[in-house]
């Protein structure tokens, strides 16, 4: 077994041994492999079997009410939300973060489990069943967040972090869009294990036994090449708070999720969209769909490294302005024609391009020191947090009866709000950079 | 001198305007078939006898009947759907798509126009303005693709080449820096540009389209089309800059920067048309240099300022210890 050290074991804070490790070799590339892997399997898990399977699980099964499924889930976002969080918290003060072995034991663990809750998903048949599930899958998940994220700062070098975020947003995307059509528990849980028991197994032997290559991943963190991310601005401070820069990263990215969940929960209720787009069983119409979220991730991973974190926020803001705008345009005019393609194309150009953000941003204001607190925070609060409230705001808009039109376009005005802000942020002049063009 | 925050300051308040008229195009009431003043979209509408029907109409689907002795007071327009007139028209009727039939009690008291759709009228119709009928943009757009003589195409293409050219030398003796800038990234960052120009023509399309359908917005994606224009000319202009170098620089020869500018624009031009004719590789490879040239334009702001990575620096094994650049 390989011992699990802590960071202060090493070295000493904030004295990273670079001169073991050497940066050549098939080594990073399996890290990478391991990460996309990892990360795919995920991101896929989560799009389907939880936020589409358990709907079914809930309703066609058990037969429970929409309005009570809608709690359900918004009972898993919470927990999964808290123990993220806390997860995060206690890893950062116990200095857990920077430990390779530990992140990589925690997350099979999680693979292991979240296998489990799979294979007995679809034989629940009670309300107390279903809420035993979310209550253990909320821990799994929540485990998940900061060890799998925590992971970035080992496995991928901070130049690349665009492009395997659009590898992991493409491996997700597409086959969730082309092979997932049919939104059955059962269909979910038995594509789900051919992918997860092998998946599980692997994780298990090589995060528990010794091997040489896991052993060669732990250190790879402090090569510069890997650990800090690109907008850690100030190293010697690394433990503190991420700074401003940060938080508003944290506001804007939580606003992306809860528009989008906000929209999505609406449109994937209504029939003449989600039959002629994502549920369609026209193949070419799913190819098209996944194709697109391909082409999205692959811009958005040449673009990561290459704008400001500003620009894209901003181009996903108004991304969602527009396409939510199409939308109402088509439910006031011409509602009984079917919706056009291009409406969920957009969509998913805008979706793909805050996933590959989220996989790449939080590890990119963090060092393997705060590694694990930031994910937390930063997948927790801009992910579940905003499934959570967007989840509640749902049912209060669909107990107050709002139509699909006034619902969309209030999603609508609210990205254009948060487009305002991330321009007027954008344009806005930097103060550090305009004291710097201030003469002497 | 100018400080950074004067510099903004324009570009701030036209976003903020142009989001300030597309927040207005989200603004109409929710009720289904019924947009803004008077726009039909479906469903059968009839104006029945002594019934006034006060305002423009655009009927853009559905069926629109203006019975005897009823009356529209306000211009009619009909992109699609149908309209039966019998009353009375206080105002234009103008056709652009579907049908309008005019019966022999119809009395329109302004002009008819029709360029597109079909327009029958009755013996007995009564039109007090002028009646003009010509053939729809659908027909025009057909007719201009009709294969030209050769010698005419050529003269076409001739024309077009020379007048890139004559715009390349006037950019690049007015300001020959923003145009070497733009170049700069155009070739020294060909795939960020090509993705930029990717993303923005995505979104180019849906927001016009958008704009388009509000009605009152048709001016705004107007100048949203003429402002990609602009951007794809200019691109084109700095991509020929680039060209024109490099052609020269083969040649052991040295140009002021105008004529290298219009050489290289006019080779890329003529290129393009050239290759243009080729199915597939020709719309791909168009494809290509047009988005990496709009990417160009937009990474330099129009060559007001270069444009460099943010992270360049990254990979390079130092430790500073902080003030790296936030990117934000």
């Amino acid at each position: 077994m390989v011992a699990i050290r802590s960071a202060g074991d090493r070295a000493g804070d904030g004295a990273p041994m670079r001169s073991r490790v050497p940066g050549g070799g098939w080594v990073p590339w399996f890290g990478v492999g391991l990460f996309v892997a990892a990360a795919s399997a995920g991101y896929f898990y989560n799009l389907t079997f939880v936020q589409l399977g358990l709907v079914d699980l809930g309703t066609r099964v058990i037969g429970l009410p929409e309005e009570r499924i809608a709690r359900s889930m918004a009972l898993l976002a919470g927990l999964t939300l808290l123990v993220a969080m806390g997860t995060g918290l206690v890893m950062h003060h116990r200095r857990w973060s920077e430990v390779f072995e530990l992140k990589l034991r925690l997350l099979a663990v999680v693979v292991v489990l979240q296998t489990a809750l799979t294979a007995v998903a679809p034989q629940l048949r009670s309300e107390a069943g279903l809420l035993v599930w979310i209550v253990v899958a909320s821990i799994g998940l929540g485990l998940g967040v900061p060890s799998l994220f925590g992971l970035t700062c080992d496995l991928v070098p901070t130049r690349h972090r665009g492009a395997v975020a659009a590898v992991v947003t493409s491996a997700a995307f597409l086959p969730a869009a082309v092979f997932s059509s049919d939104w059955r528990i059962e269909q979910f849980a038995a594509q789900l294990l051919w992918l997860m028991v092998p998946g599980a197994v692997g994780l298990v032997v090589l995060a528990f036994a010794p091997w040489t290559v896991t052993a060669r991943l732990a250190e790879q963190h402090h090569l510069p090449r890997y650990g800090t991310g690109r907008f850690v601005r100030h190293r010697a401070r690394s433990r503190g708070w991420p700074g401003r820069a940060f938080t508003l990263a944290l506001v804007l990215m939580f606003g992306v999720y809860f528009i989008d969940s906000l929209g999505f929960l609406r449109i994937v209720d209504t029939p003449v969209y989600i039959g002629s787009a994502w549920h369609s069983s026209d193949p070419a119409t799913l190819w098209a769909i996944g194709a697109t979220h391909v082409l999205a991730a692959v811009l958005a991973g040449i673009l990561y490294p290459a704008l400001g974190q500003r620009v894209l926020l901003g181009w996903i803001f108004g991304l969602f302005a527009l396409v939510q705008l199409n939308y109402v345009l088509h439910a006031l005019t011409t509602p009984e024609l079917p919706a056009p393609l291009g409406m969920p194309l957009l969509y998913a150009v805008a979706v793909s391009i805050y996933t590959v953000l989220n996989f790449a941003l939080w590890a990119d204001f963090s060092t393997p020191a705060t590694i694990a607190r930031n994910a937390a925070l930063g997948v927790g609060v801009s992910g579940w947090l905003a499934t959570f409230l967007s989840t509640a705001l749902s049912i209060g808009w669909a107990a107050a009866e709002l139509p699909f039109a006034a619902h969309l376009r209030a999603v609508a005005a609210i990205s254009l709000l948060l487009f305002s802000v991330t321009v007027l942020l954008f344009v806005l002049p930097d103060r550090r950079r305009a004291e710097e063009e201030e003469p002497a | 001198m100018t400080s950074a925050p004067t510099r903004r300051t324009c570009p701030l308040l036209l976003v903020l305007l142009l989001l300030g008229l597309l927040v207005t195009g989200c603004s109409a009431p929710a009720d289904t078939g019924r947009y803004s003043v008077t726009l039909i979209t479906q469903q059968h509408h009839v104006v029945d006898e002594r019934q006034i029907l006060v305002g423009d109409t655009v009927v853009a689907g559905g069926t629109v009947v203006v019975a005897e002795d009823a009356e529209h007071r306000g211009s009619l327009t009909v992109l699609a759907g149908e309209v039966r007139i019998s009353g009375r028209v206080a105002g234009d009727l103008t056709v652009l798509g579907g049908t309008a039939a005019l019966t022999g009690t119809a009395e329109i008291t302004g002009d008819v126009a029709a360029a597109g759709g079909a327009l029958t009228r009755e013996p007995g119709t009564m039109v007090r303005g002028s009646v003009t009928e010509e053939p729809g943009p659908a027909t025009v757009l057909e007719r201009s693709r009709r294969s030209r003589a050769p010698a005419e195409r050529a003269l076409w293409s001739l024309a077009g080449v020379a007048v890139m050219a004559g715009l390349a030398w006037l950019a690049a003796r007015l300001a020959p820096r923003p145009l070497h800038r733009t170049a700069a990234a155009a070739t020294a960052f060909p795939v960020i540009s090509g993705a930029l120009g990717t993303l923005v023509l995505i979104a180019a399309l849906p927001l016009v389209a958008s704009m388009i359908f509000t009605l009152f917005l048709i001016p705004v994606a107007g100048i949203v089309l003429l402002g990609l224009g602009a951007i794809t000319v200019y691109g084109l202009l700095a991509a020929g800059r680039a060209l024109g170098d490099r052609i020269l620089h083969r040649l052991g020869r040295t140009w002021s920067t105008p004529r290298a500018a219009a050489l290289g624009t006019a080779v890329l031009v003529a290129a393009l048309q050239v290759i243009g004719l080729v199915p597939v590789v020709g719309a791909v490879v168009t494809a290509a240099v047009l988005v990496t040239a709009v990417g160009a334009v937009l990474l330099t702001r129009f060559g007001l300022r270069p444009y460099t990575p943010p992270d360049d620096g990254t990979d390079d094994g130092t430790d500073d210890g902080g003030a790296r650049e936030a990117g934000v």
